[in-house]
């Protein structure tokens, strides 16, 4: 057993000294960790447009991915830190986790930029930049009022994560821009967990119990896969224009989004500017280790909306139809 | 002396004399007055105090805490070790005469030990009435011997002790009244002189017992060799055992307890690893596994059946068809038949005695002697060539030992050989052909049925050659 | 010996699920007049399929003492190997077309990871509970890793399944409760399901009377892993797409079902009926909720209480059944 504790010891002294060393030998480089959330479609792309606006600074890139566990994000954090990167890039799980883990970081001298999920205090991270998910509901919840034009209107609103700033908030104005509109019914509102199996499931049933539903809010594109599988299932996909067809609203801007405005089944799609926030992340953070204070100290992009109408001219500023 | 057969009812009264289970009428006196209410919690009040036949001992604590719990003494807010040392001494050495450190975790005593511990812990809750629910099961003869020792010390200080037990020895070693029970009745009471051994038999069974002492039938001269065993060694508790069993013979297998008598079954079985030469049938047996062993006709009825053979939360019938359930597949191919697989289990049921409350109840319904007749019926109905027996009778009344043994005579005349592996020297004596005794995991010696002395086993057994 | 037939510990609880179903059912039948009607009954049936199949797979895997916490895992894992080894991606379109392929190439592998964890179980001897645990992170990994973490749309074949109608209702609820019956013939009348039950009750037991364990393992952790397989399959042809969530959290699900139909968590005593029953039981609740318009925070509160009461049905029948705890019974016995 000693004999194994020793080993153990010597092992990790070793490997303590060549991090140390390697650390020194690059100690005139950048680099940057970026600590995920979580793996998914966006996510992906967000990664990817990390990765280029990085390397457009020259700088290298040390990735982890917490896989939603707020434990593991903390370690991970935690680790970027003790291997001394030049600032620290997050997407943070446990929004509330998050101030305690940016407040140690920036302790240790370590810029700490929060991207995409806003934490519950601002104040505690170097800058923050991400969509602006109440802009984005409120955009949706005013088409909404236009399409339903004063006459009764039944939605459907699909809500993401309900522990999520994203999912809350998407819901949250989406009720605010319609509580004014007595007009429209919210019939139900299914939370879904991000899950385009929830989504399905909970469309069904709700076209179950409203056969009559007029609008679907499916507040992140992973939804829609779920959702057309029922309208199509009940004779319903239809493109809009069509008298049967059902209003939808989505956020996000990927290229499945893009795919379903150019197809016309959807009505409204609102892109969040992924690469643009991206950029200015890394800029940011770049910055901040260079001592230039980060002004303003957070940015909220509000999504680029666009339509089957307007596809065409709007192509060029969403990322999903160029990719 | 409480003593009846197994089922009749001495351990229900024990569970209300403590507390356990309620009485649905009648009262319980103690010491003149009426003790209404008598439960787990006040059966220490009264001072009875309950030694069950599951030892409930935590075993990852030391003797002293065991003593003590739930009221562990205290000085200043914390626990008093003195004292709680000082306590344990006087209980174990003084009222019992056992020397235990206090400080030793239960799991590494023996079960003797631990009965010791059970005891003093009744005893430190000031008990005046002390009840021993089938205290020697689990022990070997020296450490019955200290529980006997102990239970007079007691005695002679003023306690009062209700011995549970269906064991004949150990009434007339111990008992100064003896209360009969059967079919939860009393059936008979008296001193130990006013009754006699036959007349004790008698009110426990209930009818005479047919001659126990029947000689097994001869061994044909011509009978083929079904269990040939050479050089067996498992490279720790076995050493060149080497045997051979005929057709029809009942080979006894005597030692003290760690001589490695069940080691032996198990390495046969290949339960363990070891190497040596078996051949069953006049075949080689060399890829051992239960498994392989059950297809060749060889079964072991092991000694902790209820542990190592039988599924408590499964049903009597699937217990009984468990080894055998190939065949009983029917129509449609690849099912099995349930109608047979009933009739299969009731006709084993009915032949070995075994009382269930259906043969749909789970088998933690039976009560342990006949988990124990159940788990035996199982093996033996299904014909093997060549079966080892390990403690065949342990822990079963004197009725269905009775039966056992006449079971055993019976399948042994009809050519099945046996290896019986038992603590019993009558047993031993009473049903083989030869008994080899083993020392420290070796053969010291065999003896044959006619010079058969209980003192010969013995000698040989603890001390590896004779006197 | 008593000739009067006693209900069985897992009869009481099916009753008192049973009751629950019922209960759960009036309630919101009264709440929305489309709960109890027969287009409703169709989605909940449907929608209760992949839980069905996959918790009839848990229920062998728990009766002999096991537990699959990969489940999920396998179904995610299965169908990312199943489309990458027999779709044909458009980059135009972003679909990936499959080819009838996907059906033996998903629950092939299914058997086969399955299987793998046993042979972790078997050879590491490791408890299930760790083994499973390990091998959910490297089955969903390896999922993660080809398809890259993304939305995968599919099209084909693959959607057949789990939305072709037979006489009105959905194929996936006739395979099902297909699978469901197996199970419950596989544990009562075929020799491997009632080895598996001796197993589970008493590992030792198992090994003197001479059953192979090792195989009886191998058996059920293969059986789970088809079943999450074939889960995976009809949630995936139902949605439309492979998402890298896929599967995610199945093992909780599943396993609840499992446990609250009346399956020991500790081995040895399975009811197959009683896992049919639960998933049914908890797919309606959440059906219920959406057909009521429920408060989207009460969806949890809901699900936990309906689980409560079905447990205290439980043990309420339970004490019913017996006239006292357990133990007394035992001690009377």
């Amino acid at each position: 057993m000693q004999k194994r504790i020793f080993g153990l010891s010597l092992a990790a002294g070793l490997m303590l000294t060549a991090v140390v060393a390697i650390g020194l030998a690059n100690a005139d480089e950048m680099t940057i960790g970026v600590a995920f959330d979580k793996i998914e479609p966006f996510r992906v792309a967000e990664k990817k447009a990390l990765t280029d606006a990085i390397a457009g600074a020259h700088a290298k890139m040390v990735f982890a991915n917490a896989d939603k566990d707020p434990q593991r994000q903390a370690s991970q954090v935690d680790s970027l830190v003790s291997q001394g990167v030049t600032a620290i890039i997050v997407i943070p799980w446990d929004i509330e986790a998050a101030n305690d883990l940016a407040r140690s970081a920036i302790a240790s001298g370590i810029p700490f930029v929060s991207l995409d999920q806003a934490p519950s205090d601002l104040q505690s991270v170097t800058y923050h930049v991400g969509g602006d998910p109440c802009a984005d509901g409120k955009v949706a919840g005013e088409f909404f009022v236009k399409e339903a034009a004063g006459k009764p209107f039944k939605l459907l609103e699909l809500q993401g994560g309900l522990a999520n700033d994203n999912g809350i908030r998407r819901s949250k104005c989406l009720d605010e821009a319609l509580k004014a509109a007595l007009n429209i019914t919210i019939v139900a509102r299914v939370p879904t967990d991000w899950n385009p199996q929830k989504a399905l499931e909970g469309t069904e049933n709700a076209m179950q119990a409203h056969p009559d539903l007029a609008g679907i809010y499916a507040p992140w594109n992973d939804a829609l896969q779920g959702v057309f599988s029922v309208l199509k299932e009940k004779g319903r996909l239809v493109p809009v224009g069509v008298p049967t067809h059902i209003v939808i609203v989505s956020i996000d801007g990927t290229p499945l989004g893009c795919k379903a405005v150019r197809e016309r089944l959807i009505d409204l799609e609102i892109a969040t500017p992924l690469p643009e926030m991206c950029y200015r992340a890394v800029v940011a953070a770049i910055k901040a280790a260079g001592g230039t204070k980060a002004e303003p100290h957070a940015e909220f992009l509000p999504g680029i909306p666009y339509g089957p109408g307007d596809v065409k001219e709007m192509a060029s500023k969403v990322w999903g139809c160029n990719s | 002396m409480l003593v009846g057969q197994n089922g009749a009812g001495k351990s229900t009264l024990k569970n209300i004399l403590s507390g356990l289970v309620a009485p649905d009428t009648g009262q319980v006196h103690l010491a003149g007055r009426v003790a209404t209410r008598l439960s787990a919690v006040n059966a220490d009040r009264f001072g009875i105090g309950t030694i069950h036949q599951e030892l409930s001992l935590f075993e990852n604590l030391s003797v002293a805490e065991n003593i003590h719990l739930p009221h562990l003494p205290q000085r200043l807010g914390r626990v008093d070790r003195r004292t709680m040392e000082a306590q344990t001494r006087l209980v174990l050495r003084e009222r019992l005469g056992a020397s235990i450190d206090p400080w030793t975790p239960v799991e590494e005593l023996s079960l003797g030990e631990r009965q010791m511990v059970e005891i003093a812990k009744a005893i430190h809750r000031s008990s005046s009435i002390l009840i021993l629910d089938e205290p020697t099961t689990c022990l070997n003869l020296h450490e019955r011997a200290r529980l006997f020792s102990a239970v007079r010390r007691l005695r002679k200080q003023g306690y009062a002790i209700i011995y549970v037990t269906h064991f004949m020895e150990e009434v007339y070693e111990l008992g100064d009244q003896i209360v009969v029970l059967r079919d939860g009745r009393v059936v008979g009471t008296g001193t130990a002189a006013e009754m006699p051994r036959e007349r004790l038999t008698h009110l426990m069974v209930g009818h005479d017992l047919a001659a126990m002492t029947a000689a097994p039938a001869p061994v044909a001269v011509d009978a083929p060799v079904m269990l040939e065993v050479e050089q067996l060694t498992d490279g720790a508790s076995v050493w060149d055992v080497s045997f051979r069993i005929h057709a029809g013979e009942i080979l006894g297998l005597a030692g003290l307890r760690g001589a490695g008598r069940s080691e032996v079954a198990e390495t046969l079985l290949g339960l363990r690893h070891g190497q040596g030469n078996i051949r069953l049938r006049g075949r080689p047996f060399s890829e051992r596994s239960p498994r392989a062993a059950m297809e060749r006709g060889l079964v072991l009825v092991s000694e902790d059946r209820r542990r190592d053979q039988a599924f408590l939360s499964r049903t009597v019938r699937e217990n009984l068809s468990a080894p055998l359930l190939s065949r009983l597949v029917g129509a449609p191919p690849g099912f099995l038949r349930l109608d047979r697989e009933r009739e299969y289990a009731t006709r084993t049921t009915a032949a070995f005695d075994v009382h269930h409350p259906g043969l749909e109840a789970f088998m933690l319904a039976l009560s342990g002697g006949n988990q124990q007749k159940a788990i035996i019926g199982r093996w033996l109905q299904s014909d093997p060539a060549v079966c080892i027996l390990d403690e065949p009778t342990k822990g079963v009344d004197i009725g269905a030992r009775a039966e056992m043994h006449r079971l055993i005579r019976e399948r042994a005349a009809a050519g099945m050989a046996f290896l019986l592996i038992s603590s019993d020297l009558p047993e031993l004596i009473g049903l083989a052909h030869r008994v080899l005794v083993l020392h420290k995991g070796r053969i010291a010696g065999e003896v044959p049925r006619a010079g058969a002395q209980p003192n010969r086993i013995l000698s040989l057994a603890s001390r590896g050659r004779e006197e | 010996m008593t000739t009067r037939r006693r209900l069985s510990r897992t009869g009481a609880q099916l009753w008192s699920l049973t009751a629950v179903l019922l209960l759960v059912g009036i309630g919101f039948a009264s709440l929305s007049d489309r709960f109890a009607d027969l287009d409703n009954l169709r989605n909940v049936l449907l929608q209760a399929a992949p839980t069905m199949i996959g918790a009839t797979g848990m229920t062998l895997v728990l009766a002999a003492r096991g537990i699959d916490l990969s489940i999920g895992a396998i179904a995610n894992l299965s169908l990312a190997l199943a489309i990458a080894l027999s779709g044909t991606r458009s980059e135009a379109t972003l679909v990936t077309d499959t080819t009838w392929l996907v059906y033996p190439i998903a629950l092939l592998s299914g058997l086969l990871f399955g299987a793998l964890n046993a042979a972790a179980i078997n050879i590491l001897r490791l408890t299930p509970l760790i083994t499973t645990l390990g091998t959910l992170a490297v089955y969903r990994g390896l999922g993660l890793h080809i398809t890259g973490a993304a939305l995968i749309p599919v099209s084909g074949p693959i959607l057949s399944f789990g939305r072709a109608q037979v006489f009105d209702f959905g194929l996936p609820v006739f395979a099902a409760l297909m699978i469901a019956a197996m199970g419950w013939l596989f544990l009562a009348q075929v020799p491997l399901g009632r080895q598996l039950l001796a197993l589970g009750g008493s590992p030792r037991s198992a090994i003197e009377t001479g059953l192979r364990a090792e195989r009886l393992i191998v058996l059920a952790y293969a059986i789970s892993g088809l079943c999450g397989a074939a889960a995976g399959l009809i949630t995936v042809g139902r949605v439309g797409v492979v998402n890298p969530d896929l599967g995610d959290g199945m093992e909780f699900t599943v396993i609840t079902a499992v446990v609250l139909g009346g399956t020991s968590l500790f081995g040895g005593r399975a009811s197959v009926l009683g896992t049919v029953l639960a998933s049914l039981l908890l797919t309606a609740v959440d059906n219920g909720m959406t057909l009521t318009g429920a408060n989207p925070y009460a969806y949890d509160v809901v699900r936990g209480f309906v689980l409560l009461v079905a447990v205290s049905a439980d043990a309420v029948s339970t004490y019913m059944h017996t006239r006292g705890s357990p133990l007394i019974r035992e001690l009377r016995a």
